[in-house]
């Protein structure tokens, strides 16, 4: 093979290197590298360009006006190599000393181009080229970006830089002055063997920059399912956390429950009884009466103790998350009149009840709305002056859509009842529940589970009055 | 006095004070009762099907309520009332949904239960009278109860309950009723909602039963009940 022949052998094999390479790096792309991807290709790209017009690379394609700029180009190229190596994440490490070399290089470079000095070229070329190795060198050593990464790509890409600058400093004693050739590339032995040992030491860089990225990426991948994992498992443990809260309240609504129903049970019976002996008490004489109002006011407690019982299982099963009451329709007047005969009797006469005409249905759950209505109708009564009458009655509201309780009485104070201002039972070992007004906080609460709402108005000057809502 | 009442009812609850309590109560009102602590004694007594009204527990040791109610419901259509202690939300969604008719709670006044009994024996005695579902007549615009009573519509009533009827198993979304009955809406989207509720209580007082028309929070509106439609002016 002759001259000619090996050295445009040597720039089609180093050019195909160079395609085979940038294919690897450009499927190796991510955003966090995508920058010193693009100035590695780029400086590849302006190497091989100066190679490929060096004159007698490749025949017929040497040109006496591109051939000055080979050397220029390939120090360009170096340049933004530097560039690649020594760009972090937000851009290039701040280095006085490696960037005090690249500005040397970058004032120096055009000197290539000067005809003058077209006998130092090869000198110029090989002192640049080897102060730009050395500035990538402290570039790359001092880049975290690339540090972190395996060591094994960025030991050869660092033994590929040390063998440049070796050569480049052993290529200055053959240059002229020292030496017969003028410039770094050409067809003299010295020439060939310099290029061969650039290809071959390009070769190892590539491989090493491409196994950098390879290693990096493998590297973010492993972290990213790491923090996957992580994030997985927290899920997990929240979601573990959640459902034990969650099992938590249920079984404390569950003994709730089963406590309430075991007091319940007796309580119930005992009202059935008193109710009984008030019957019976109706066909005694008159001596006996007196017990009327002992038996009324037994009843009265009992109602008290099942109301906040209510109040109390109610509120939990409403609180407690998944707990979804199915609704019904049910007629509106037979749920407050559940709720009256959930009075004691001798409150009952103190209640009149007023049937609509039609009869009027509600999507509703008829428990819920019977416990909430009592609650009312007990306030009134509590509210309300002696031996006055409560009215109670269910309208139709045309503009709110739906169908509204309301529960009219004569007030003995002057000052409204507040609803309360808690909008969540939240008390603890420490602090006293708010017991206060709960009757008005369940109806309020029960409302809103059917979509509606309560209010309390001063009617006029004597006369309050509840109102229930519930959207149809 | 309840009219169609109970001739036979039985009660199931393993409180035997509350059922000799509610047993004497009835009696005193002329409705004869037979009770049982558990669901076994009701069953080995081979009068599972022969009593005309129940009141059932749920809470029973053995065969639970609502395995109870679900053995009575496949046998009979006679009135079911729940009376339980349970007041979740579980209790309540089942009893109904194995098909008991009414659910309250305990402590109850006997008052109560018999207003409940009442109640129920209204409803069972328009469903038992019903020999057809709901029927919606597009040709003389009426929209006929199970009973036999019939409303008259008019032409908006009438698309609304067409278009529903279209597709009764599934929920229809306002925007798309109000542009199937040509309701034009306003800023709040009440129009449509105002039609609807006006419909509602049409139904409700001219055929003394819930209206078929559900409200699907969210969604939008849906028909409850099989509507047999007549007549489709499209030629259906």
């Amino acid at each position: 093979m002759d001259q000619a022949q090996f050295l445009s052998s040597l720039t089609y094999a180093y050019v195909g290197q160079l395609v085979a390479f940038t294919i690897c790096q450009l499927l190796l792309i991510r955003r966090d590298n995508r920058t010193q991807v693009a100035l590695w290709i780029g400086s590849s790209t302006l190497i091989g360009l100066s190679f490929v017009i060096a004159p007698d690379h490749v025949p017929g394609l040497a040109s006496r006006f591109l051939a000055p700029y080979s050397a220029f180009l390939a120090l360009l190229g170096g340049a933004i190599r530097y560039a690649a190596f020594g760009f972090q994440t937000k851009g290039i490490i701040r280095d006085r000393l490696s960037n005090g070399l690249i500005l040397l290089v970058i004032a120096a470079a055009p000197l290539t181009l000067f005809d003058t000095l077209s006998d130092y070229r090869g000198l110029i070329v090989a002192l640049i080229g080897l102060i730009l190795t050395l500035a990538s060198i402290l570039a790359l050593r001092r880049n975290r970006y690339w540090v972190g990464s395996n060591q094994i790509p960025l030991n050869a890409l660092l033994l590929g830089l040390a063998l440049g600058a070796i050569l480049l400093a052993a290529r200055i004693f053959t240059l002229h002055p020292f030496g017969a050739d003028t410039t770094f590339v050409g067809s003299s032995t010295m020439q060939l063997l310099s290029e061969t040992s650039v290809v071959g030491i390009s070769f190892v860089l590539q491989l090493g920059f491409t196994g950098m990225l390879f290693t990096r990426q493998a590297k973010v991948l492993a972290f990213l399912d790491r923090r996957n994992l992580r994030a997985w498992g927290l899920t997990a443990e929240t979601t573990r956390q959640s459902q034990k809260l969650m099992d938590l309240s249920e079984q404390r609504l569950d003994f709730i429950q089963l406590l309430t129903h075991e007091v319940r049970t007796p309580i119930n019976n005992a009202q059935a009884s008193l109710q009984s002996i008030s019957s019976a008490l109706e066909y005694l004489s008159a001596p006996f009466k007196g017990a009327e109002h002992a038996l009324d006011r037994a009843t009265v407690a009992l109602d008290g103790i099942t109301l906040a019982l209510s109040n109390v299982i109610l509120l939990g099963s409403l609180n407690v998350g998944g707990q979804k009451w199915d609704r019904h329709p049910a007629d509106a007047f037979e749920i407050l009149a559940m709720a009256w005969l959930d009075c004691s009797p001798s409150r009952q006469e103190r209640i009149v009840l007023t049937q609509p005409e039609d009869s009027f249905f509600v999507d509703c759950v008829p428990i819920l709305l019977r416990v909430a209505l009592h609650n009312l109708l007990e306030h009134a009564l509590s509210l309300a002056k002696n031996d006055s009458y409560i009215r109670a009655s269910i309208d139709a509201d045309d503009v709110k859509l739906g169908a509204t309780f309301s529960i009219i009485f004569e007030s003995g104070s002057r000052e409204l009842p507040t609803l309360p201002a808690y909008t969540e039972l939240n008390f603890t070992d420490t602090s006293a529940p708010p017991t206060t007004n709960l009757g008005l906080f369940v109806a309020e609460r029960v409302a809103a589970y059917h979509y509606g709402d309560m209010s309390i108005e001063q009617k006029d000057d004597n006369n309050l009055k509840f109102s229930l809502f519930v959207s149809s | 006095m309840i009219p169609n009442a109970p001739k036979n009812i039985c009660i199931v609850d393993d409180d035997d004070d509350f059922v000799e309590f509610l047993g004497q109560y009835l009696n005193v009102r002329d409705l004869p009762s037979a009770g049982f602590a558990t669901a076994e004694a009701l069953l080995k007594s081979k009068r599972l099907s022969s009593f005309d009204f129940y009141i059932l527990d749920l809470g029973l040791p053995g065969i639970d309520g609502v395995d109870l109610i679900t053995l009575i419901r496949g046998q009979t259509s006679a009135g079911i009332l729940v009376i339980s202690g349970r007041m979740g939300a579980d209790a309540f969604n089942s009893a109904l949904t194995a098909g008991a008719d009414m659910f309250i709670n305990k402590p109850v006044r006997f008052d109560q239960v018999f207003n409940a009994i009442a109640s129920v024996c209204r409803r069972t005695a328009l469903k038992s009278t019903a020999s057809t579902p709901w029927r919606l007549d597009s040709r003389r615009s009426q929209f006929v109860s199970p009973a036999g009573s019939a409303i008259e519509l008019t032409p908006v009533e009438l698309k609304i309950l067409s278009s529903l009827c279209a597709d009764f198993n599934n929920p229809m979304s306002r925007q798309d009723l109000a542009d199937a009955a040509g309701i034009v809406q306003n800023i709040d989207d009440r129009n449509l909602d105002s039609a609807i509720f006006r419909l509602r209580r049409k139904i409700e007082n001219g055929t003394d039963q819930p209206s078929p028309l559900k409200t699907v929070h969210g969604l939008g509106y849906q028909i409850s009940e099989p509507v047999e439609v007549i007549g489709n002016r499209d030629g259906g």
